[in-house]
């Protein structure tokens, strides 16, 4: 099935026109649909035309629309009246009789409906698209274009990953092609994946999946958790029936996660920052704790800590020279090599290490006796990692706000991402929040807008803008505004916490 | 000033009605079906004829969709060998009211003073469609991953149906599929639901389906969106200058336990009755003598209590509601119906006929105790040291009753892992308990079960026959109580100031938030130490070690 690619604008008849606004219709990129809502072509924007307000959607998020009803362009060259004044009208660059051009025109509405009819009827998970790529076996709601984009990804990362760990054949319980099932939205993603409160996963038991959602205004967060769990799997292929300690299996799916892939070069870069997981880091440091080696190095545990430190532990042996190599190879041996201590865990064929041979082994193939040393070298390397990148900020910003530090450090962060142009509606919603709490009212406006502008069908994103004007004083906008995210997204619910606070104690509001 | 999220609950005026129809002793007529027969709702306005056999279910008394709801009288399994992977489940068709009140709540927030402070109710619509309601329950009770299957249109005499099918596979233990009807009246959504585990769809699905078929939707005598009882509001602001004396609480709780039992008794389906105690009124779908087992029990472990715990607070417990389920599927239905507002005066349990003899008390035991300490002493509530909170309450659940006297007994596979734990040499000694924080001994090795453990040996264990230990938990609790009250006077005197400094530099705002991190840290510190010191005036090295040498032997070390 192909999905349309190109919009038309149908020129209508006037038996067509009753229904129009039932009929327009619009696909973002990112699989989401409007429809029922009269649709008008602005240049290179598309406006939704809601009861409580226009939406301008530009047309670079749209994979496709359809508009019936448009009026025709009234012709104003001097060709054009002359055919016109013949009772001839213009049809795809040719001049030709009204009922030619009615029956052509008749022809294509068909056709472009059903595409779009189609494309529709793929957004429902009993109708998803069924695909394969090289190397896997995929299930999506989303568009074609988004599916083809991530499927060579994923084909890509699987071979470079082959190459880094010398990988064989797939061991012989595995099936060919891993089934990989892609969501549009974190919503879908814990409703049919089934597992609320991950952001993805790969399930390492028969039938094994790995399951991943879209985060569609952040396409660098959808490639760090598909390269995260695309590690799991392809470590699972590596060390299979071997189970990894979990600070091993998250230490390195953080590692890959962070990496980079460029679609002109066709290059993986690995060994990145992670700049969530470093701004997670820094935020203990500030704290006063650092995870120990001991505490990271404990098999038997399934810590949180293990992804943000462990994160920072693989970039340390994998970025320093004297450790890459040696922690590579101790990394193969825990898993293949020999005078190594599996036991049967009792889940099918899947070993594991005592907590104890664990480090037994990695003292060994590191070379290391004294773990305090290590220790040392790691907490330094890490207090000297900084990430001067917008995403940097962005993470360190929001972090900061989370933790309650919304006076001083996660305005001074998250302004620092904004005048380095983050695109981030989340990063420019939380510092608007905190310029709210400092009652700087219009900055924080300018804020909301510039997210609108981004991800203008969010309907969360004009409800903020509501809260804001509310905050000032103006009622009539806060009430439009809730209408209009209202009619985006009747699900929503839309309540005013920080509104709730200021008003009842509990700060907020600046006052 | 604290902020604490409720589920949403009922407003005064419904809960003064119930407690008139209770003063009247008027019990108004619950639905009652005919063997086999239909069930008819005349109240709510609904009747269909469940498969035979299958049996009707109880619900919370604040159940606020589920109008009524019926088993399977058979369990089905299934076990795929390639997955590891096993499941029983037992089929259940659900009557669900939709009531256009509801769906079509307007949003806004109701601002209601109260008597702990401020109560504000988000009237967010809970459930916009049926369609919403089977997919949030789907995701609420966590059957898997799931997806809808089939969605159409259709007439049922007349009236306009949806129909849905969802399909349960991935993450699920088996796959399962579940089944709904949407009726669409005129101020209401009447829906109807069944599952099946997906391997027996052929068997059950006829016997769903034809329920459905028969389902009628008929005039209805009460208004639909009844109340509930209980607090309410989304989030309640309490306000501290109203805080109540132990008197008021008890007339309130008293007030507010009238309004639920009256609820109770509306909404209990046939074949269920009341019996009562002293203390206890139990709700019973269970043979005579297992309802008075279980009161004479439920009585001499509050007879214990009031005893040997009556130093952990100054207010009088009331009466509590014990429902005695017939069956687990009985007592689950009661867990997924009716929110959090019942626990408040309700505890659960069922007569378990294929659990181990060691735990068929536990439920009660649980439950007996949470009522029990929230009526006596609320701001004890997530404050005890970790060793007491976790180590009374394991121990108490393990209590059987001899007559009037009370025993705290380790289950056989306690005992066999305690076992294990010793043999590894990973006893946790009294010393430690006593001083260590709840980070430090939740890293322990089966620390949770040792506190168990410690609380039995302290309350009724060698402790008690040493007159230096037997006084050591009920000193030691006397002192933490008294300790929160001297915190609590002194906290409303100083009005929380330190926490309402605002930082006027980044590097301020920074320490105070490394201040914040390590706050319980240090308070848990402080409160521990100021235990030992009070408690333990005056030992020395000798006398803890004779204290850990007393309690390793009671573990047989």
């Amino acid at each position: 099935m192909s999905v349309v690619r190109s919009a038309v604008i149908v020129l209508a008849a006037a038996a067509l026109a009753a229904t129009q606004a039932q009929a327009d219709l619009v696909q973002l990129k990112d699989g989401r649909f409007v429809e029922g809502v009269p649709l008008r072509l602005d240049g290179q924007t598309l406006v939704v035309k809601y009861t409580n307000g226009e939406v301008k959607v530009p047309l670079s998020m749209v994979e496709t629309y359809f508009i019936e009803g448009q009026a025709p362009p009234v012709p104003d060259t001097e060709e054009a009246i002359a055919k016109t004044a013949l009772g001839l009208v213009p049809w795809k660059g040719k001049w030709v009789k009204p009922a030619e051009r009615d029956k052509a025109m008749k022809a294509e509405i068909a056709t472009k409906r059903a595409e779009v009819e189609e494309a529709k009827k793929h957004s429902e998970w009993r109708n998803r698209y069924k695909f394969s790529s090289k190397y896997f076996s995929f299930e999506s709601t989303l568009p074609t274009t988004v599916n083809e984009q991530y499927s060579q990804l994923l084909d890509s990362f699987f071979e470079a990953f082959k190459k880094d760990w010398n990988l064989g054949p797939p061991p012989k319980d595995f099936e060919s092609k891993l089934k990989v099932c892609f969501y549009p939205t974190y919503e879908d993603f814990q409703r049919i994946g089934g597992a609320p409160g991950a952001l993805a996963y790969y399930r390492f038991v028969a039938p094994r999946e790995l399951n991943f959602f879209n985060a569609r205004t952040d396409q660098r967060q959808t490639e760090s958790v598909m390269f995260h769990e695309a590690t799991h799997y392809l470590e699972d292929y590596h060390s299979y029936p071997f189970n990894s300690p979990h600070c091993m299996g998250e230490g390195m799916a953080e590692y890959y996660g962070a990496s980079t892939w460029d679609p002109k070069t066709r290059t993986l870069k690995t060994g990145l920052i992670q700049e969530g997981r470093l701004a997670e880091v820094k935020s203990d440091i500030d704290k006063g704790r650092f995870y120990s080696l001991k505490e990271y190095l404990d098999a038997d545990s399934r810590d949180y800590e293990d992804y943000y430190w462990g994160w920072s532990f693989w970039h340390f042996m994998m970025s320093t020279p004297a450790y890459q190599k040696k922690f590579k190879t101790f990394f193969v041996e825990l898993a293949r090599g020999k005078n190594v201590d599996r036991k049967p865990t009792g889940q099918g064929a899947l070993t594991a290490v005592s907590n104890d041979e664990f480090v037994k082994v990695f003292k060994d193939r590191m070379g290391v006796k004294d773990l305090a040393l290590l220790e040392k070298e790691w907490h330094e390397y890490v207090k000297n990692l900084d990430v001067p990148t917008v995403r940097g900020y962005e993470a360190a910003g929001k972090r900061a706000f989370g933790e309650g530090r919304v006076k001083f450090l996660a305005p001074r962060l998250l302004k620092t991402a904004v005048d380095m142009g983050s695109k981030d509606p989340e990063t420019l919603v939380t510092y608007s929040q905190c310029l709210r709490m400092k009652g700087e009212f219009d900055e924080a406006l300018t804020l909301v807008d510039k997210a609108i502008t981004i991800d203008p069908l969010d309907a969360d994103l004009w409800a903020s803008r509501g809260y804001l004007l509310q905050a000032k004083g103006d009622s009539d906008g806060y009430k439009q505004m809730l209408a209009l995210a209202k009619e985006i997204n009747p699900g929503g619910d839309y309540v005013d916490i920080a509104g709730i606070a200021a008003k009842f104690g509990g700060g907020g509001d600046g006052n | 000033m604290s902020i604490e999220l409720r589920e949403s609950v009922a407003s005064g005026h419904v809960r003064n009605a119930a407690v008139a129809l209770l003063a009247l002793g008027v019990i108004v007529a619950v639905p009652r079906r005919a063997d086999a027969g239909p069930y008819k709702d005349d109240k709510l306005g609904f009747q269909l004829t469940p498969p035979g056999k299958w049996k009707q279910l109880p619900l919370a008394p604040d159940e606020k969709w589920v109008a009524a709801s019926f088993s399977c009288d058979r369990e089905f399994e299934v076990s795929d060998p390639k997955t590891n992977s096993f499941d029983r489940h037992r089929p259940q068709l659900d009557v669900v009211i939709l009531p256009k009140s509801e769906t079509e709540k307007k949003g806004g927030v109701t601002v209601e003073e109260t008597d702990e402070g401020r109560s504000i109710t988000l009237n967010r619509v809970e459930y916009k469609d049926f369609k919403d309601y089977l997919d949030k329950t789907a995701q609420r009770f966590g059957d898997g991953g799931f997806f809808f299957s089939e969605e159409k249109e259709t007439k049922v005499g007349g009236m306009k149906v949806m129909v849905y099918e969802l399909t349960f596979d991935k993450l699920a233990n088996a796959p399962k599929k579940r089944w709904g009807w949407a009726f669409f009246a005129e101020d209401a959504i009447y829906g109807v639901t069944g599952d099946a585990l997906t391997k027996f769809e052929e068997k059950v699905r006829p016997d769903i389906e034809a329920a459905f078929r028969s389902f009628k939707v008929i005039p209805h005598s009460a208004s639909l969106g009844a109340a509930r009882t209980g607090q309410s509001g989304d989030i309640v602001i309490k306000d501290p200058g109203k805080k109540q004396t132990p008197e008021e609480k008890k007339k309130k709780r008293e007030s507010d336990f009238a309004a639920y039992l009256a609820r109770l008794k509306e909404t209990l389906p046939d074949g269920w009755k009341i019996k009562e105690s002293k203390n206890y009124i139990a709700v019973t779908h269970c043979d005579d003598k297992f309802t008075k087992e279980t009161l004479d029990h439920a009585e001499a472990l509050r007879g214990w209590m009031d005893e040997s715990l009556s130093f952990l607070g100054e207010d009088v417990p009331g009466r509590a509601i014990i429902r005695c389920c017939a069956d687990e599927n009985e007592y689950r239905s009661m867990w997924k119906t009716g929110g959090y507002a019942g626990l408040r005066f309700e505890l659960y349990t069922y007569k378990d006929r294929e659990g181990t003899v060691d735990s068929r008390l536990w439920d009660l035991n649980r439950g007996l105790f949470r009522i029990w300490l929230d009526n006596k002493n609320d701001d004890l509530r997530g404050r005890l040291p970790v060793w007491v909170d976790y180590g009374l309450r394991d121990c108490i659940t393990n209590a059987i009753s001899k007559g009037k006297k009370i025993e705290f007994k380790n289950s056989g596979w306690e005992n066999e892992r305690l076992a294990t734990t010793r043999r590894a040499g990973k006893l946790i000694s009294a010393r430690d308990f006593l001083t260590k924080g709840a980070e430090e001994l939740r890293s322990l090795e089966e620390v949770r079960l040792q506190a168990q453990c410690f609380a039995n040996y302290l309350l009724q264990g060698s402790a008690q026959r040493n007159p230096k230990y037997k006084n050591i938990l009920s000193d030691y609790l006397k002192n933490f109580v008294a300790m929160l009250k001297e915190d609590a006077a002194k906290a409303e005197a100083e009005n929380d100031s330190d926490d309402s400094a605002e930082p006027t530099s980044e590097e301020e705002e920074n320490a105070a938030f490394a201040a914040r991190a390590n706050k319980w840290k240090e308070r848990e510190r402080q409160v521990l130490d100021k235990l030992i010191e009070k408690t333990f005036a005056g030992w020395e090295d000798k006398d803890w070690d004779s204290f850990d040498k007393s309690f390793a032997k009671e573990l047989g070390a």
